[in-house]
């Protein structure tokens, strides 16, 4: 039977005039409307948003009833295991942005209420301990244009104690060492690498020479820093995963480039690195090798970002931007199944999440029964997979034969770039396989190490 | 520029490429494509942010656009215009035999396989309902497969 997706590749070929020139200077025409239907459709939609929007409106200002000075906010109990993010309740990007969490498990979105008026919040990073909350704040209308520049503060939730730890609106991304004695973060409005003390003191650039910086996250044996940077200083279009030592030496690089690689984000038993790219999220062990899909993203999804582990690393809290960008929602997957869930309403601009750890450190490992539980459904995944890509194989075979057979040079090759492809993609899963069940019969429920990690 | 044009760059940046194909495949004249992709951003560049969903908006306007361009110039069921642009064969030739689908299952067809949207999107950008898009698309994929076998023997 022909297969029309096949068929209709033809038009992949096809190579586009740029029109981009042309929309922005041509005089739309009138006459073409969307039609009444769509104008009530889009009509509803308005009203529902416009629902929405006061319904987060509401919950917000239940909690945040006196801004100005920051530290007279009543105090809010967070939960263990809560995954916090910075919140515009609408799509608006210069709506007030406030600190808010949900329960991993769900239910309702809660503010902090210590950002004041006009000012927005983000960029959440909890201590290792759980102790502390480091985060981004600024003026609205700098932090949305700045990529999330403002100052740094750290917000002790124990006592309800803000500090702010630097001024001048130029830092993002902060990230903590594992002792919770310093943290790493974005400084210069992007253009370096620095570390400080958490009190604020000792502020130093640790690189600088690529130029360009984002996102950068310190490993649990805290001997390296991860971060997205630039394989070509002065290219931004190709962004990469690295990493470095906290005192600036032994800089490498993990991933080519070639699919806008960045926000990494070290498991808690620092193994793997999640991090995105190619529009999905993505592990890696640490020294790069073994890439692996996490998400799909398929319409209306267009991009997801901002992986955060949870604490006993079978989940993966992250930002899923739908809805053609406009929207940006919390989700988060399930390591074990695969599958995803949406903590936020579909309205909402989330912001990167953090989840606190729940317990201190050294007590945070998972038990063995949820590692082999999570092993055994990463082997079903895994040998579904196989099953999958095996008729993708058998099929690729008969297209590459029939186009050999009537002498379609292009199609064979194409088909059989893609068979090589497949059955790399083969041997790699053949490998997980073998290597999950090794750790099975080993009794550790965990794959072994990647070679090199 | 504004954070909505900005939006609706990122949205050509994105998509233009896989919308123009897809207009091609769908209207059978890369001048009708190029016009209506012209035409669907200029139009999200006016309305600027009263657009939400910029994407899936410009996808149903390019489509309409197509649509009444066609209609207008009575090319539903003619032949493939002369044009300054070059096509190769084998598109060509897919061309004439998505031509003899009723424009809804092209359509269909079209958005389905060669854009992968979901039905839901696809009932959108055409204006019906999910369940008309499942007609569309298994009368749409039973008549290509025909023409396919046809044209294969």
């Amino acid at each position: 039977m022909p297969d029309i997706r096949e068929r209709l590749n033809v038009f992949n070929d096809l190579d586009p005039p740029d029109l981009w020139i042309e929309a922005q200077h041509r005089e739309p025409r009138s006459s073409v409307d969307e039609g009444p239907t769509t104008v009530k459709r889009l009509g509803v939609i308005a009203i529902a948003m416009l629902i929405a929007a006061a319904g987060i409106g509401f919950i917000m200002r239940a909690k945040s009833v006196a801004p100005p000075p920051v530290s007279s906010s009543s105090p809010v109990t967070i939960p263990p295991n809560a995954i916090v993010f910075g919140l515009v309740p609408s799509d608006h990007r210069n709506a007030p942005e406030n600190l808010s969490f949900v329960q991993a498990e769900g239910g309702p979105v809660t503010s902090f209420g210590i950002v004041p008026q006009g000012d927005a919040a983000g960029e959440a990073a909890w201590s290792p301990d759980g102790d502390r909350l480091a985060f981004i704040m600024g003026p609205a209308e700098h932090v949305h244009h700045y990529a999330g520049d403002g100052d740094l503060y750290v917000l002790d939730v124990r006592r309800w104690a803000l500090s702010q730890l630097t001024t001048g609106f130029d830092v993002s991304s902060p990230s903590w060492s594992p002792d919770g004695s310093q943290l790493v973060f974005i400084d210069g409005q992007g253009e370096a690498l620095a570390t400080m003390d958490a009190d604020g003191t000792n502020r130093a650039v640790i690189a600088r020479s690529r130029g360009y910086y984002e996102g950068p996250s310190w490993s649990p044996d805290g001997a390296r820093i991860a971060f997205q940077s630039v394989p070509t200083p002065g290219n931004i279009d190709r962004t990469a995963i690295f990493t470095i030592r906290p005192d600036g030496s032994g800089e490498r690089q993990l991933t080519d480039g070639s699919s806008s690689e960045g926000f990494p984000a070290w498991s808690p038993d620092g193994r793997l690195i999640a991090y995105s790219a190619a529009d999905r999220l993505w592990t890696m062990a640490s020294d790069g090798s073994n890439p692996h899909p996490l998400t799909r993203c398929a319409l209306p999804c267009v991009f997801d970002f901002g992986p955060s582990w949870s604490p006993d690393g079978l989940h993966i809290a992250f930002v899923r931007q739908e809805d053609g960008g406009a929207a940006r929602r919390l989700y988060v997957l399930d390591l074990g199944t695969g599958r995803t869930r949406p903590l936020t309403p579909g309205a909402a601009g989330v912001d990167t999440p953090a989840w606190r750890p729940a317990t201190p450190i050294g007590s945070r490992q998972p038990t063995q029964a949820q590692l082999r539980r999570a092993a055994h459904a990463q082997l079903a995944e895994a040998r579904a997979v196989l099953r999958h890509m095996r008729l993708v194989l058998k099929r690729e075979r008969r297209v590459h034969d029939l186009a050999v057979a009537t002498g379609q040079a292009k199609h064979a090759l194409r088909a059989h770039a893609r068979i090589a492809f497949v059955l790399t993609a083969i041997a790699e899963t053949r490998a997980r396989v073998a290597s999950i069940l090794t750790s099975l019969h080993n009794g550790s429920g965990q794959p072994s190490a990647a070679p090199g990690s | 520029m504004s954070d909505a044009n900005e939006l609706v760059e990122e949205v050509y940046r994105q998509h233009a490429a896989k919308l123009w194909r897809a207009l091609v495949a769908y209207s059978g004249d890369p001048e009708v494509a190029s016009d209506a992709v012209a035409e669907a951003f200029a139009q999200a560049l006016r309305r600027g942010a009263a657009v939400r969903d910029a994407e899936r908006w410009i996808w149903k306007v390019a489509f309409r656009v197509a649509a009444g361009e066609l209609k207008d110039r009575k090319l539903r069921t003619t032949q493939i215009q002369e044009s300054s642009y070059q096509l190769p064969e084998e598109a060509i030739a897919m061309m004439s035999l998505l031509k003899r689908l009723s424009p809804k299952q092209r359509a269909a067809v079209v958005l389905h396989y060669f854009a992968d949207l979901p039905n839901t999107a696809i009932a959108e950008v055409l204006d019906v309902k999910t369940a008309t898009v499942r007609v569309h698309l298994s009368q749409g994929r039973k008549r290509l497969r025909h023409l396919l076998e046809e044209d294969d023997a």
